[in-house]
């Protein structure tokens, strides 16, 4: 459980040093309560400190770690109930499953399907992060070879489903324990024996949270700790009480046991609901059976959503930017600092055939309007961005295209501009394409 | 093992809305659907987007649904979503009365929303468009005829006068639309419940950002208008609506065409479905949508997660 600022300051030295760059042990307290500094600064503390307030910095939800190629991913570690509160820290990773009853061919067609479900969206790169094999043939032989040729044709962290102890034990032997997890395991004290010394981390399923917490009991008394957790449900009713009653019992109350992230195993028929209901409220991992690009898209998308820092809105750097080889007479535009407005807009200036420079104004981070009405994208300001960003060495002649939607600033730019020639572009940036040609000839 | 369920103790309670004999919404106690912690009370609507003006911008794949040779007309429309698509409520949006677009006078406005009154059993949502000017023309013109009771909207910070004076006079509903902003929209809420209308007849609407677009900001101020009604703050207790479609159907992510993205007319109805489940989730009491297929997706989910509670139907 968290601790007050008072109550870590009576653990400090009180020596009032500030080695720890700050005047007192006060002021040193009240930084780690808000979890802006670390213990270790202080060079003082004892043993003792130290130890319960590591332990009280660890998040009541485990974190687990895996390797997804040259990559680290994690899951767990969260801290909150509501987003808003500070944010959802690790994204819900989505599993798509295979079965190894394909055959070859059908196994490595499929394979291929999924690898191409890649997208980018707002300079980010969206893709389902682990496979999850499922065992349906029963046979090892059969199963350990399309596991291999996973394990060497993606990056995807592996689950393996419905495995018995000697599969797991040779699965090991091939993949790398960084990039496993075992579901469904047939026999789960044998299959703990032999990944007693790995930790890999194990799905304990059950039928509802009481059996479930005993089997995490027996994990913990063995000393398992990267353990996720799966409850079967009949509706989405169920998925939504036992994720949240999990949640709320490691975050509020700090029961040890619930602290451990959570799988979902999606019902077929509506896959695409309990994926929804998983990425909003508290699942590490949704597994998807039937999936297309249609559903992974926007899920993919609701997932960047939903754990995107409530706090500060992806954004980019200000400045000149170049869209293709813009020259000294191509256009001049000018956009906002948010994300997500500078990759539509610097897309469709890539569809029209025209070069540009784009000056990023900095609006801290917000869509034009948005700035506008904030006073962050005024003609005075846009215009001191012009004219500090170097671009008229860059260019031969004094034109600016401005947003459709901002076309108000117009006057009041030409006042901060007076030598340059202020053209109203369209609203929409798909129209940009088609307003170059016509404008810039 | 013994688990004791850490129950939240919620006061305060979402105004239950009677929008017509068949269709209730609000009056919850409990966050979207948490059966576990209180009562969930009613289901949330489906509503369905019609125009008065044919829209000729939606994606070919929608139009192609409402633009048959039978569907040629707004009351068409608006029948064939109610009685073949099922939805709970009709939002008829006014596109067609912009000053830029048809001009459609506030007369002729009002006499197509009573087309629509009476061809449909639904409560109608009535939505006009133009500048300020022009729709305080139409709101004081539709409250005046309506044949009966309507939710009229929208009204905002700096225009919520005539339209709250003339929903009073006729016993309407109004919508109140803040930019996603708890402080803003508890003060439009105030400002209007201090010319005399009621609380009880007010729904917000606290702006929809499409997925991909916004959808996280509007998600978390959902949710945190909701902690406000459940730590009992009196003014924020309104239900929610959200514009879904309108926000879903115009934007890239839906329109590309690419094997990896799956098809299209499946993705924009996914986009949608997902949109509107996620605000379903974050407290939204009415979804507005465009398209067929999402109404049965979004009904599905809506039934599958309201199964054990004692919610009540909505239609029934
Ligand atoms: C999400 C959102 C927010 C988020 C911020 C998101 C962000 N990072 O910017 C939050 C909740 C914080 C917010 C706050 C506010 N918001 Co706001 N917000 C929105 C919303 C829903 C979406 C904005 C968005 O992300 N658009 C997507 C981006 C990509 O759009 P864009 O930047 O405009 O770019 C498009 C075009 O402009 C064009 N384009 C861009 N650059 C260029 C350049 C050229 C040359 C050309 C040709 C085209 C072009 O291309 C893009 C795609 O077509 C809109 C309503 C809506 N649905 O649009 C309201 C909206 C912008 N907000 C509004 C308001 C009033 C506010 C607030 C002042 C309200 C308040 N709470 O006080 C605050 C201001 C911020 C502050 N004081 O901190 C109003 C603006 C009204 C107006 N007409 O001026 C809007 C329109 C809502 C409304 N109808 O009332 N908002
Ligand atoms: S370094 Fe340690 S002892 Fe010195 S002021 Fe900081 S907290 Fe106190």
């Amino acid at each position: 459980m968290a601790l007050t600022g008072l109550q870590i300051f009576k653990l400090l030295p009180n020596k009032n040093c500030g080695e720890c760059d700050v005047p007192t042990c006060l002021a040193f307290a009240m930084k780690l309560a808000g979890k802006i500094a670390e213990p270790q600064a202080c060079p003082y503390i004892s043993d003792e400190a130290m130890e319960i307030l590591g332990a009280a910095q660890t998040p009541p939800i485990k974190k687990i770690i895996f390797k997804n190629g040259e990559k680290e991913i994690s899951i767990g570690a969260e801290t909150v109930m509501f987003r808003h509160e500070k944010t959802f820290v690790n994204q819900t990773l989505i599993a798509l499953e295979m079965t190894d009853n394909l055959s070859a061919e059908e196994f490595e067609n499929e394979l291929k399907r999924i690898e191409s479900y890649k997208y980018e969206r707002v300079g980010e790169r969206l893709e389902p992060e682990c496979i999850s094999l499922k065992n349906v043939s029963d046979d090892k032989n059969n199963y350990l070879l399309k596991l291999e040729t996973i394990q060497s044709k993606t990056e995807k962290i592996i689950i393996l489903s419905d495995c018995n102890a000697e599969i797991i034990k040779e699965a090991m032997q091939l993949v790398d324990n960084k990039r496993l997890i075992l579901n469904k395991v047939e026999d789960l004290s044998e299959t703990l024996n032999i990944i007693s010394d790995t930790q890999t981390p194990i799905v304990l399923s059950a039928k509802n949270i009481e059996e479930l917490l005993e089997k995490v009991e027996k994990c913990e008394a063995q000393n398992f700790k990267n353990i996720i957790l799966s409850i079967d449900f009949n509706n989405l009713n169920e998925l939504l009480e036992n994720n949240v009653l999990l949640r709320r019992s490691a975050i509020e109350k700090g029961f040890k046991l619930a602290g451990y992230p959570i799988l979902t195993e999606c019902t077929e028929e509506d896959e695409l609901h309990s994926a929804i209901l998983g990425i909003c409220k508290y699942s590490s991992i949704v597994l998807l059976k039937k999936f297309s690009g249609a559903s992974l898209f926007p899920l993919l998308t609701l997932r960047q959503n939903i754990f995107t820092d409530p706090q500060k809105p992806l954004q980019i750097d200000p400045g000149i930017y170049q869209v293709g080889e813009p020259d000294e007479s191509s256009p001049l535009i000018v956009t906002t600092n948010f994300s997500l407005t500078y990759f539509i807009v610097s897309g469709e200036i890539e569809n029209s055939i025209s070069p540009a420079w784009l000056c990023i104004v900095d609006a801290e981070g917000m869509s034009v309007l948005t700035a506008w009405s904030a006073n962050k994208f005024s003609g005075e300001i846009v215009g001191k961005a012009i004219l500090n960003s170097g671009i008229e060495e860059k260019i031969n002649h004094k034109k600016v295209i401005i947003p459709g939607y901002v076309a108000i600033i117009r006057g009041e730019l030409e006042d901060k501009l007076p030598e340059w020639e202020i053209l109203v572009g369209p609203q929409e940036a798909a129209d940009i394409p088609k307003y170059l040609k016509e404008i810039w000839k | 093992m013994e688990f004791e369920k850490p129950l939240a103790e919620w006061k305060g309670q979402v105004q239950e809305i009677k929008l017509s004999d068949k269709v209730i919404i609000g009056g919850e106690q409990v966050f979207p659907n948490y059966s576990f912690d209180g009562k969930c009370s009613n289901k949330p609507a489906v509503a369905i987007e019609i125009n008065d003006v044919f829209p000729e911008n939606w994606p070919e794949n929608l139009k192609e649904i409402w633009n048959t040779d039978t569907l040629k007309s707004p009351v068409e429309r608006a029948k064939k979503a109610e009685k073949e698509f099922g939805a709970d409520i009709i939002f008829f949006d006014m596109i067609g009365t912009h000053q830029d677009r048809e001009n459609i006078s506030a007369n002729q406005a009002a006499e197509n929303m009573n087309a629509i009154l009476k061809a449909v059993d639904t409560p109608v949502i009535v939505r006009p468009d133009g500048n300020f000017e022009k729709q305080n023309k139409i709101f004081a013109k539709c409250c005046e005829l309506a044949e009966r009771q309507i939710i009229i909207g929208s009204a905002k910070e700096d225009n919520y006068r005539t339209i709250t004076a003339s929903a009073l006079a006729g016993n309407h509903f109004i919508i109140a639309e803040a930019p996603i902003d708890v402080n803003i929209q508890k003060q439009l809420n105030i400002l209007i419940t201090q010319m005399n209308f009621p609380l009880e007849r007010i729904i917000m609407d606290p702006m929809t950002g499409g997925l991909g677009y916004g959808f996280e900001y509007t998600y978390s101020v959902m949710e945190r208008i909701r902690l406000q009604t459940f730590m009992d703050d009196p003014f924020m207790i309104p239900p929610m609506v959200c514009c879904v479609g309108q926000e879903t159907w115009k934007i890239k992510e839906i329109k590309i065409e690419d094997e990896k993205y799956g098809s299209k007319p499946e993705r924009g109805i996914n986009w949608e479905t997902t949109t509107a489940i996620g605000l379903i989730l974050s407290g939204a009491n009415i979804v507005v949508v465009r398209h067929p297929e999402s109404v049965i997706k979004i009904k599905n989910f809506i039934d599958s997660i309201y199964q054990k509670s004692d919610c009540l139907q909505q239609g029934i």
